[in-house]
């Protein structure tokens, strides 16, 4: 050991003691907790998925959430398409709608019924017809397009063709009835035989080339005859006869009636068929394939609306709701309960007595309330020459926010004052005492600097809180009105048809479990990360 | 010849924490005696109350004990698992804590708590234990026992609990019993009245303890050794005399000079110890007292002096101690312990 | 009376809490934490406030600086009674008397910097306002604050956890010090420092004192530094007064009884004391605060007020003695079943009877005017000031 070893040094030569600990802030060390929290982290993920899910979806669909197509309602996420030729595809949907698809899935338009067989059910549907007149002019037509109908025709085979004299002058709502001979008419109607159009309780708007299947019903059981029919058939001026129609080889035949058999009364070969899809006498029993609607890619409400773009805009109106009552919340209640927790005493008795008569109201009850009472109030503003309703009454965003935000405050005061009730007998408020320093001044810079933590936790907590209550008030018909929609009134509409079209509920209500599970995670990992009593180690 | 109680063995207990490893005890021996009062005194974070719950084998996560050996009836404890342990932990071992408060359930009376204790270490049965239980409330001084028994924490001041805790520590006539800051949490005429009570059981049962403290005071009131810890090492250990009156290592020294005698007449002013205590995160690589120590040398802040044996009894852990050390009035130069 | 003018007098300063429970509050319970006290403390003096935990020695410094209301009394600061302003006109005083408190972690604002902190009263009494530049003359004396409590100017932006406990309470020195205070309120200031740290911050206190003439009040449990620092020591027990001294009197000739069972509880850094033996031990455990019986607060404690007799002993003892039935009442401790009868009086056969009939284990032999009459604090030498019936008595070998 070298003798220099033992030399004294100086005080300069030695290690500054006094140098302060290198360590990270509170929020550091929070968020560095949080980081460590892996449920959490997925919290704060999916948090901010369906933020920016609610904020920026809806510039990448293109659709509105009100358009509607009706002929594309209550389509699944899902198509089953059977091919009928090449690049020819078509998908059956419950309704027995028939939709021509791409193979990739995308709806390319409805194809119509031609007729429905409904005893043996067995529908029939083309893309189009070619007509024949008697006079030899012929030519293919769209189905669904009757301009060239106009008037009054009748075939020798498919029977009398004529037009609603009910809307007359207005050729728009114009609707041509076709009644072809072998249809449920043929036991009423015989050919040649001739009724009443102008009858009253004649209902014969659509049988064939109009759409809906679902008025086929009424229209036989309704038909009335009467004596004066003869001539009024006679002024129908037959304009034309139509020699033939035919819809022929581009006929698509669906058949479901294997679907009403068990099992083993099919014929053999169908055991496992639901229904058969024929096409130029080709018989398809089973789906080519199972393709993911490309059009509208979580499918459409009963409307025919985009169900992914009403989503995204329910989740802007949800966490709208949500964020803005939680902000009225995080100000009123560190306002109400900063003010309670500091005065202490009397003060604090009192205004705590006031929140539980407050907290004492059923939500539901208060919210009804509050439509009633401000159902005539609208709030509006013309800025720059436009025109914006600021809030309006009854059923609605404004209500639910104001309803909210004046019952959930009564939380966060409660969690403010405890707070302040511990922190203001701590020395550094004290210490601010001495010192002189203004009530105000000692809430602001030191109680709720302080109390921040759990404030926070809580508002984490708060929000899928208020999400939720946002969405059963719209489930059980007191929130959004149409077209309107947020996750709770997506998850109502979609109520009805629950067991044929469950995807319609799946989809809002998972958006408001993965809202609230986010939150709540998010929320936990923040309570973790900001306990005190935890965060020693 | 007494007997070898406990037998410390270079032990180091680490935690390791976000921000890195924080060594609180790095590297220290002892040994103990039947009938020996070992107090070790120390000031926060000098690892002292770590020693003893690494001895007691309670190291909690984030914590481990890295190496050395505990070695308590021939058998190494730090080796045994946690069931294993609990056979030791309350009959062989007890330990009372600082605040009596948390060490009770407050659920549960102090009957209910005495009884577990007892009957989990004894084969007596229901009314045997309570009548032993008893027996060691009034043997702490706890007035009307057969009264008293039946209460709950709460309706206890400090000093009783503390009693209380005591009582049950000793329940199973325990070979060792660790005592980690045992008055800290009370006034002063309690804790002379806790303290006299240890002298008194002590006396009573020849029972082997290790007081873990910062007061000096207290140290010289009731130990027979002492270990001066620092920075998670022993600065000095000897006997309470050799530490009292004889002190060799500078951390004692001004350990010494810096509390008020109140037996001196004349106001002398205060030498206080300069800086702060060493962050354990990043502990200096020499002698951990070296930035703070009024006599640095050049080897002090690059090697931790070894033990050097001042008298059969006491040894010290200061370089200044070394042969070619210069001289230092105040200080003996010696050999180095084996 | 010393011939200096104080800078504080308090005079009977009593602060009640009220812990009543109940529906509207039915059972009354009054905390006496600070039961008419006196003292007073000369300009540049230290004085010394020792006590167990629920003295009452903090809410004593806290009433004084108004941190509490006090129920009653007088608080003379250079002669004009603080009790009585109300808190809209106090904030001139609260430059000149200022606070240390006890926990450095809990007395620093964890969400403010350093410069925050010690400015924050620079700010609030508006210093450096006719300052050309307030906000350099207020970093100006900061960086100075830092310096003199031994910290560096680069600590200013820092926030209190990157401090040791030492340097905390440092840092809440400087606060104190921020607003030029006269009288400084140092609540425990060293009790949760290590050992070797609070030299340095009792050094750091008395240098501050000769340098800016201040004034203290040091509250604290540790009598061997609280000895240390003061001039004179008072000494409470249960919100009274039972003492006070100059500190090398009250330490060398404590006169009242429970000084003396302090003093010799305190555990002494030498193994070979020759007091060790002779401690006096007090039994049991500080009685409540909350409505407090009537006579001396220590009487229950006392070894002086008290004698115990075993049943078996005590018609013995009192052959000649005679007592009145009423003075049974005079039970001490229901739960133990202790009575308190007075030495001069005597149990009849049927009071000895009753006794026995009522189950007393133990009959305590009592000075009666200990439990009856509340002692008053009276200068019992020149500048020692006690509060116990029997102090000459006691002290018949010193007085």
């Amino acid at each position: 050991m070298a003798n220099n070893d033992f030399k004294f040094i100086t005080r300069e030569e030695k290690l500054d003691s006094e140098t302060t600990r290198r360590s990270l802030t509170y929020w550091q060390d929070v968020w560095r907790r949080l980081k460590k929290n892996k449920l959490s982290m997925f919290g704060l993920a999916g948090v901010i998925i369906v933020i920016l899910f609610g904020i920026f979806g809806p510039f990448f669909t293109p659709y509105e959430y009100s358009d509607q197509v009706l002929d594309y309602s209550n389509l699944p996420p899902t198509l089953e398409i059977y091919k009928l030729e090449d690049e020819f595809y078509i998908n059956v949907t419950k309704e027995y709608r028939v939709l021509e698809t791409t193979s990739k899935g995308k709806l390319l338009g409805r194809i119509d019924y031609v007729y429905k067989d409904i005893v043996n059910k067995i529908y029939y549907y083309a893309k189009s017809y070619e007509l024949t007149l008697d006079d030899g002019e012929s030519g293919n037509y769209p189905l669904g397009d009757t301009s060239l109908l106009y008037g009054s025709v009748y075939s020798e085979k498919w029977g009398i063709a004529f037009r609603d004299f009910k809307n007359e002058g207005s050729q728009d709502e114009v609707e041509l009835t076709y009644i072809h001979p072998n249809s449920p008419f043929n036991d009423v109607l015989m050919e040649g035989e001739t009724f009443d159009i102008h009858s009253e309780d004649l209902t014969l708007t659509s049988i064939i080339f109009v759409s809906d299947p679902d008025i086929v019903n009424p229209v036989y059981t309704s038909l009335d005859f009467d004596d004066g029919a003869q001539a009024i058939i006679d002024q129908l001026e037959v304009e034309e006869h139509i020699s033939e129609v035919t819809f022929g080889g581009n006929m698509i035949i669906v058949n479901f009636s294997y679907k009403l058999m068990d099992v083993d009364e099919r014929p053999e070969g169908y055991e496992d068929v639901q229904m058969t899809v024929t096409y130029n006498n080709v018989e398809a029993k089973y789906i080519h394939d199972k393709v993911s609607n490309s059009t509208y890619l979580w499918g459409t409400d009963m409307l025919g609306r985009d169900l992914l773009t009403r989503v995204m805009f329910g989740a802007r109106i949800s966490l709208t709701v949500a964020f803005v009552a939680t902000l009225v919340n995080f100000f009123i209640g560190i306002f109400y309960g900063s003010i309670s927790g500091y005065s202490g005493g009397n003060v604090d008795n009192y205004m705590m007595r006031f929140v539980d008569i407050i907290n004492s109201i059923p939500l539901v009850l208060y919210v009804i309330l509050l439509m009633v009472l401000l159902k005539e109030v609208v709030i509006d503003v013309t800025i720059f020459g436009k025109y914006f309703v600021i809030f309006k009454g009854g059923a609605g965003l404004g209500t639910i926010i104001i309803a909210l935000g004046s019952i959930y405050w009564v939380g966060m005061a409660r969690l403010v004052r405890g707070q302040i009730l511990g922190l203001k007998e701590q020395e550094f408020v004290l210490a601010a005492r001495t010192i002189g320093v203004s009530r105000m001044k000692i809430i602001s810079r030191h109680l709720v600097p302080n109390a921040m933590g759990p404030i926070i936790v809580s508002m984490t907590m708060m929000i899928p809180s208020a999400v939720f209550t946002e969405a059963f008030l719209s489930f059980i018909g007191l929130g959004i009105s149409a077209p309107k929609a947020s996750w709770g009134t997506l998850a109502n509409d979609a109520l009805s048809g629950l067991t044929t079209y469950p995807y319609q509920l799946f989809f809002p209500s998972a958006a408001i479990a993965i809202t609230m599970l986010a939150f709540n995670f998010l929320g936990d990992g923040l309570r973790d990360a900001l306990d005190p009593r935890l965060r020693k180690g | 010849m007494k007997k070898k109680i406990l037998d410390v063995k270079n032990i180091k207990t680490s935690f390791f924490t976000h921000l890195g490893e924080v060594q609180a005890v790095r590297g220290i021996s002892f040994d103990l005696y039947e009938g020996d009062v070992l107090g070790i005194v120390g000031e926060s974070g000098s690892g002292k109350s770590v020693t003893s719950l690494t001895i007691m084998n309670l190291i909690e996560e984030p914590g481990r004990l890295k190496e050395g050996e505990i070695i308590f009836d021939d058998i190494d404890i730090s080796k045994l698992n946690n069931r294993e342990m609990s056979e030791y932990r309350g009959n062989e071992i007890a330990m009372i804590f600082q605040d009596p408060m948390t060490s009770l359930n407050p659920v549960y009376t102090i009957k209910n708590q005495m009884m577990e204790v007892i009957r989990r270490h004894t084969d007596l049965t229901k009314a045997e234990a309570f009548e032993r239980a008893k027996e060691l409330l009034d043997l702490v001084g706890i007035p009307d026992p057969e009264l008293q028994i039946h209460d709950y924490p709460h309706q206890f001041s400090g000093g009783m609990r503390q009693r209380a805790l005591i009582a049950t520590a000793i329940s199973c006539n325990p070979k060792l019993l660790i005592a980690d800051e045992p008055t800290t949490a009370l006034d002063v005429t309690i804790q002379a009245q806790i303290l006299e009570l240890l002298k008194d059981l002590q006396k009573k049962t020849n029972m082997t303890i290790i007081l873990i403290t910062h007061d000096l005071g207290v140290i010289a009131e009731v130990s027979t050794h002492v270990i001066v810890m620092y920075g998670g090492l022993i600065m000095e250990k000897g006997t309470v005399e050799d530490i009292f009156y004889r002190h060799q290592h500078p951390y004692t020294k001004g350990l010494y000079r810096s509390i008020p005698k109140t037996t001196k007449k004349d106001k002398d002013r205060l030498i206080p110890i300069e800086g702060s205590p060493p962050d354990l995160m990043n502990p200096p690589t020499g002698c951990p007292f070296s930035p703070r120590c009024p006599h640095t040398m050049k080897i002090c802040l690059e090697k931790q002096a070894p033990l050097f044996n001042l008298s059969e009894t006491h040894t010290s852990a200061c370089w200044l101690q070394h042969m070619d050390a210069p001289d230092v009035k105040g200080f003996t130069k010696t050999k180095e312990a084996k | 009376m010393d011939e200096r003018k104080p800078l504080l007098e308090v005079r009977n300063l009593k602060k009640y809490f009220d812990k009543s429970r109940g529906f509207f509050k039915r059972e009354k319970r009054i905390l006496t934490a600070v039961d008419g006290i006196n003292l007073h403390i000369y300009k540049g003096e230290t004085f010394g406030l020792v006590g167990e935990s629920g003295c009452g020695k903090s809410t004593t410094g806290r009433t004084i600086v108004k941190l509490y209301k006090p129920t009653d009394g007088e608080i003379l600061f250079n002669g004009v009674d603080l009790a009585t302003i109300p808190e809209k006109d106090m904030l001139p005083y609260r430059r000149k008397i200022q606070m240390i408190f006890q926990d450095p972690y809990a007395s620093l604002n964890s969400r403010m910097t350093v410069t925050d902190i010690i400015g924050e009263g620079i700010d609030t009494h508006k210093i450096f306002d006719d300052q050309e530049d307030p906000e350099l003359a207020k970093q100006e004396k900061i960086y100075e604050l830092l310096e003199s409590v031994g910290l560096k100017r680069e600590h200013a932006s820092r926030y209190p956890h990157e401090f040791s406990g030492g340097q905390r309470q440092r840092i809440g020195i400087a606060r104190a010090l921020a607003v030029d205070p006269e009288l400084i309120i140092c609540d425990e200031p060293i009790s949760a420092l290590d050992v070797s740290i609070q030299a340095q911050v009792v050094n750091m206190l008395e240098d501050f004192q000769k340098e800016r003439e201040l004034t203290y009040l040091f509250i604290a449990h540790d009598l061997s530094m609280v000895k240390y620092i003061s001039d004179r020591i008072g000494v409470m027990y249960i919100g009274k007064m039972m003492e006070i001294a100059t500190s090398d009197d009250l330490y060398d000739k404590p006169l009242h009884p429970y000084t003396k069972a302090l003093l010799s509880s305190i555990p002494v850094p030498d193994p070979n004391n020759p007091n060790k033996g002779s401690r006096i031990v007090l039994e049991g455990d500080v009685p409540s605060p909350i409505n407090p019986k009537e006579g001396c607060r220590f009487a229950s404690r006392c070894y002086y007020a008290r004698v115990t007799m075993a049943k078996e002993n005590y018609p013995a003892s009192f052959s000649n003695a005679l007592i009145g039935k009423t003075s049974i009442k005079t039970i001490l401790n229901p739960e133990s079943r202790e009575i308190i009868v007075a030495e001069n009086q005597v149990i009849t056969d049927f009071a000895a009877t009753l006794i026995d009939e009522l189950g007393f284990t133990e009959v305590l032999v009592g000075k009666a005017k200990c439990f009856t009459e509340t002692p008053e604090l009276v200068e019992v030498r020149k500048n020692h000031y006690a509060a116990c019936h029997y102090i000459e008595e006691i002290n018949k070998d010193i007085l």
